[in-house]
């Protein structure tokens, strides 16, 4: 039981350490991403209209 | 709802600074839905973003979608009653998203072909009747698997903000939840979908850090490990403990669910076929297995920190959810109350807005994905002549509205005594364990044949001998988990995919290289 638990603990320790870190980094460039899509989908719209 | 649990539930934090912080977060997804609206201009845009989406908006966009409030509040509740040993499955689903992400399994191969849904695929590779079928298996799966959503998201909100459940609050929360979600949906299409998932993946996750923190900090690290083990013995660590709530098949169970999630199931395939490349979907997939994961894991751990503060630090509550020599409440609300028990004001309003962008971000995903299947995979082909563009968005967004109003009759209507869980589970395996078979034959088999690709959808339809009701009408009550039978569905249908495959080949060869995309732009 204690080897399970020494298993679960560092898993639920990594893992919350690592979405901490990449939550900061999807909310910083998901943010650009959003710019680029609209960005494209506003050049495609001027090219269709072209 | 019987008083005790009323009252409990009544015993929450919420004031009005919580509510402005909800009512912020909503009006700010409504206006991104409208301000999006004229980008859209055909169905590629409307249901792939024109395949323009980033790596790092689609790992948010996954992340968003895949972490639903019905996840949350069935993963709490096995926490709460499975302790530790439950963190096998988000341990299961992340190891296997990593996977997907590093060989790119299916979802890059799909990609490739430039697909705008998983039938889609069929057709190309198994004839139009493959696509039909595939389709209306699909939508019928995934609609009926979707139909208690709304319920259960707004019984967590109307309890966490303390609104009596009399006096109509659900159902004025459900009809308000729903109007706002298909406002946005229907206007944006995926656009929509893609921006204000970001904006729910910024929210939720920061609330999921900040919960679990205050959790800790409220019970203690320590404290927690030390209750499940007292309470539950091994059995609360020990996932293959054979008197625990798991065992190996379970364990198996849910590694393959794992794979179902990231390259079977249509709101996440529709996350990957949205991606500006096939390259982009193996980054997306790896990144994503950090949130395949905590989205069990977290709820999980709320489940365990509910448990734990009800048996040690909350009399009332344990005489709620375990009275001497009755029935206990219903544990699907041991979450709800623990967090609004621990959390200050200000905020249980940040987290019921994270928990409402759970709540959206699966609906809307849901609802498109849906509704662009029926078009996409049923109408239009079966229609002489296909359909317009411009016809099919509008088709599309008629059904988003259709499939909704659906979702709020069945809602509020249905009376049923099914276990949810084994209720979606088996609505959802009806799909995706034919599926699985055709789609694997298909992508890396050159001798699958159409007439074994429709046998195995069909044979996914065995999966509904898991449900209780259905093995109650045979005789077999008991005799098979639910787990079995998924696993033994699976089997049979890659059986009948082979069998049928090698008994009746196609008479002309596959399409190996992906032709030009007939969806009209």
């Amino acid at each position: 039981m204690e080897t399970w638990a020494l298993i679960w603990k560092i898993c639920f320790i990594v893992v919350v350490t690592v979405f901490a870190g990449m939550s900061v980094w999807i909310t910083i460039g998901g943010w650009q991403d959003v710019r680029a899509l609209l960005r494209k989908l506003k050049d495609d719209d001027e090219a269709e209209q072209e | 709802m019987d008083e005790s649990l009323r009252q409990a539930l009544g015993q929450t934090n919420f004031t009005p600074w919580d509510w402005g912080i909800v009512a912020a977060y909503l009006v700010a997804s409504l206006i991104v839905g409208i301000l999006v609206k004229d980008r859209v201009h055909g169905m590629a845009s409307y249901i792939g973003a024109g395949r323009a989406v980033g790596t790092r908006l689609g790992i948010a966009a996954m992340a968003g979608t895949e972490m639903g409030l019905i996840t949350i509040m069935y993963s709490a509740q096995k926490g709460f009653v499975g302790g530790f040993a439950a963190f096998h499955i988000a341990v299961a689903s992340g190891v296997v998203a990593l996977v997907v992400g590093l060989t790119g399994f299916m979802v890059y191969r799909l990609r490739e072909l430039r697909v705008l849904t998983i039938p889609e695929f069929y057709e190309r590779r198994f004839g139009r009747r493959t696509r039909i079928l595939g389709g209306f298996m699909l939508a019928f799966g995934g609609i009926l698997n979707m139909g208690l959503f709304l319920k259960v998201g707004s019984m967590f909100i109307v309890g966490i903000t303390g609104m009596s459940e009399t006096g109509g609050a659900l159902k004025l929360v459900m009809v308000g939840l729903l109007t706002l979600v298909l406002v946005y949906t229907v206007l944006g299409g995926m656009i929509s979908v893609m921006i204000t998932d970001y904006i729910q993946f910024v929210i939720l996750s920061f609330g999921l850090l900040l919960t679990t923190g205050l959790a800790i900090n409220q019970i203690g690290w320590s404290h927690i490990f030390d209750t499940v083990a007292s309470e539950m013995g091994s059995k609360g660590f020990n996932p293959f403990e054979a008197e625990g709530e798991f065992g190996v098949e379970y364990v198996v169970w849910m590694a393959f669910l794992g794979i179902v999630n990231c390259g079977i199931w249509p709101t996440s395939v529709a996350r990957a076929l949205a991606m500006e490349s096939p390259e982009a979907v193996k980054k997306q997939f790896a990144w994503s297995s950090v949130s395949f994961t905590i989205r069990f894991m977290i709820p999980y751990f709320w489940g365990i920190c509910a448990f734990v503060f009800i048996m040690t630090a909350a009399p009332d509550l344990k005489a709620v959810f375990f009275p001497d020599g009755a029935e206990g409440a219903d544990n699907l609300y041991a979450m709800p109350v623990f967090l609004g028990r621990i959390l200050p004001a200000g905020v249980i309003g940040l987290i019921t807005a994270a928990m409402i962008a759970a709540f959206m971000s699966t609906h809307d995903s849901y609802l498109l994905c849906w509704s662009s299947v029926i078009t996409q995979d049923i109408v239009a082909p079966l229609r002489p002549g296909g359909l317009s563009a411009r016809s099919r968005v509008l088709l599309t967004r008629i059904l988003i509205v259709v499939i909704g109003l659906y979702v709020l009759w069945w809602g509020l209507f249905y009376e049923g005594n099914d276990d949810i869980w084994d209720y979606m589970a088996v609505t959802g395996a009806i799909y995706f364990t034919g599926a699985f078979a055709v789609m694997f034959g298909g992508l890396y088999w050159k001798r699958a044949s159409s007439t074994g690709a429709v046998l195995a959808l069909l044979s996914g339809s065995t999966a509904l001998l898991g449900l209780g009701p259905v093995q109650a009408l045979l005789g077999m009550s008991g005799r098979f988990t639910g787990a079995q039978v998924g696993l033994a569905t699976v089997v049979f249908s890659l059986v009948v995919m082979i069998a049928g495959s090698l008994l009746f080949p196609d008479k002309s060869a596959p399409t190996e290289t992906p032709p030009p995309d007939n969806t009209p732009a």
